[in-house]
């Protein structure tokens, strides 16, 4: 897994890399990948870090030290060395190209090659099952986009029997497919190869980049085969259901959770902030409290999230509350409502202020009577009394990130 | 329903945004659209009978109500007029609550694909009897 610049989520990759930008309150996005190995029972794992990397390595080292050499699972950080020249890694091929003496020292077979921020659920031993069954020498991740969202992926044509017969990178005009125009097939970015093939790519070819340079390539000298992930991938889960009639809460086994479907790639401000929107609510998108495919991460120390004045009567009220959020251990909303909101640790609200649809970093704090609406306020952001943010986009423009959506990203250098 | 020129349809956006509801009514304005604007969801049948809308552009997050349930009830209540998604949010592409739609936009600093989207939806309005049509 390689971690990337991340140009299109500045500001929030000013001070570090993709993979450790927090996400859900009291994750790094690496988080994410990582539980979807151990979750797959995979434990030799090697995080390939690129730009920034001293937040991810510090939260790999504090939350993720777990695995045990004895048994021979390990958790490798190869930042580059510059071993084989003085670059920096060039891409995704290229991190591993730069590491391949890894592969040589166990008895691999298959190596999964995966991106550090995307958010699913994923069960690479499906992955893996499905990849020996088709006789498939490289296998890629593939989901059913919208055509309007096509055009940002990788894009591949199947036949039949979901060998891959075409591959375009990110298409103006994307091919869709057979019997449905309003869908292409975008590659995940998630790749399974014979250790064999592996080598042999990254040593015949000089691509950098799996996605654009190597599998374009690749299709026509070995099978490569689609793994239709919304079809495929199965999560089972206990869902709670209480019955009406009688009050009473029961735990019920279901075979494929909804999230099973789920991937999103984060790769813009506007896919974090809606990812992060789809934690929230009764029924969300994406669930973090499921049981059986637990999210693991290294969770900091703070008191529990408190909400005090309960003077609803007051005019105007002062209370504190939270709707349809994810509230962070350490927060305190004083007279003040969050609502559809992620708030990571420590984030302080006070009173007489509106938090709506809004992804709120570690250590903020937010004066009295702001009103903030779909926004995201990266960590350490300290938001005076009386602003508004998300009101009016014309006038935010003038001081802060706006997105194409209309999301409006503050930075703690935006008040400094 | 009376038969109008594309260009004179008249369009209720219900929006909780002031910003958003400003901005396009001022794009749709200059289409030479007839533009309504409701902000208060309580009132969108209030809104409905006085200012008979020929398309309804609707935000999904609403404060106090949602916008799936007020798809639901103008559909109920209209089930020929076209109503169009116009959100923030891609993860509802797919929703079968919103399958009753009849068009769905993301929201983007270039209203392209908002025009081009009313455009072909009052077409196909004209061209075909009121009906609860999916596009």
């Amino acid at each position: 897994m390689a971690g990337g610049r991340g140009q299109r989520l500045m500001p929030l990759t000013k001070r570090r890399s993709k993979p450790s930008i927090p996400f859900g309150g009291i994750y790094l996005l690496i988080d994410i990948t990582l539980s979807n190995c151990i979750n797959s029972q995979i434990y030799k794992i090697a995080v390939l870090p690129q730009y920034k990397g001293q937040t991810l390595m510090e939260h790999l080292d504090a939350g993720w030290n777990i695995f045990s050499r004895a048994l021979g699972h390990y958790l490798k950080v190869l930042p580059p060395q510059q071993q084989l020249g003085d670059m920096w890694y060039r891409g995704t091929a290229d991190s591993i190209r730069q590491n391949i003496h890894i592969l040589n020292q166990d008895d691999i077979e298959l190596v999964l090659v995966l991106s550090g921020d995307h958010v699913y659920k994923m069960d690479y031993r499906l992955f893996a099952g499905y990849h020996r069954e088709k006789g498939a020498m490289v296998t890629v991740g593939v989901i059913e986009v919208n055509k309007k969202m096509a055009s940002r992926y990788g894009i591949i044509e199947v036949d039949s029997d979901f060998r891959v017969v075409g591959f375009e990178e990110k298409p103006e005009h994307p091919k869709t497919l057979p019997g449905d125009p309003d869908k292409s097939l975008a590659s995940m970015g998630v790749y399974l190869f014979d250790i064999s093939t592996l080598k042999d790519v990254l040593a015949n070819t000089d691509g950098m980049d799996f996605g654009k340079d190597i599998l374009p390539g690749v299709f026509h000298e070995v099978p490569v085969f689609a793994y239709p992930y919304k079809m495929e991938n199965r999560i089972e889960e206990i869902i709670h259901v209480t019955d009406e009639a009688t009050g009473k809460r029961a735990a019920r086994l279901i075979d494929r959770a909804r999230d099973s479907a789920y991937w999103r790639d984060v790769g813009d401000l506007d896919s974090y902030w809606n990812a992060n929107m789809d934690l929230t609510g009764v029924d969300p998108y994406f669930n973090l409290y499921g049981q059986k495919w637990p999210v693991r991460t290294f969770q900091k120390q703070y008191p529990p999230a408190k909400m005090v004045f309960a003077s609803e009567a007051e005019d105007p009220p002062r209370a504190g509350k939270a709707l349809d959020s994810l509230v962070s251990h350490g927060c305190v909303l004083s007279g003040s409502v969050v609502r559809n909101s992620v708030l990571s640790y420590n984030v302080v609200v006070q009173s007489w202020s509106l938090v709506e649809e809004s992804v709120v970093m570690e250590d903020v704090v937010i004066g009295r009577n702001c009103r903030i609406k779909k926004a995201i306020i990266a960590n350490q952001t300290r938001v005076p009394a009386n602003t508004h943010i998300g009101m009016d986009l014309s006038e935010d423009r003038k001081r802060f990130t706006v997105t194409p959506r209309g999301i409006v990203v503050v930075d703690r250098d935006d008040f400094a | 329903m009376s038969v109008e020129r594309e260009k004179m349809a008249k369009i209720l956006i219900i929006d909780d945004q002031p910003y958003i509801r400003e901005t396009v009514s001022e794009e749709l304005g200059d289409e030479g659209y007839e533009v309504a604007v409701a902000a208060d969801v309580t009132s969108v049948q209030k809104d409905l009978v006085s200012t008979r809308p020929d398309l309804v552009l609707l935000d999904l997050y609403l404060e106090g109500m949602d916008g799936f349930k007020v798809l639901r009830e103008i559909k109920v209540r209209e089930p020929g007029l076209p109503v169009i998604i116009f959100t923030a949010y891609d993860s509802y592409l797919d929703d079968p609550r919103l399958a009753r739609a009849d068009g769905y936009v993301i929201k983007s600093a270039d209203f392209g694909e908002l025009k081009r989207k009313i455009k072909d939806v009052l077409r196909q309005k004209q061209q075909s009897p009121p009906k609860g049509e999916s596009g």
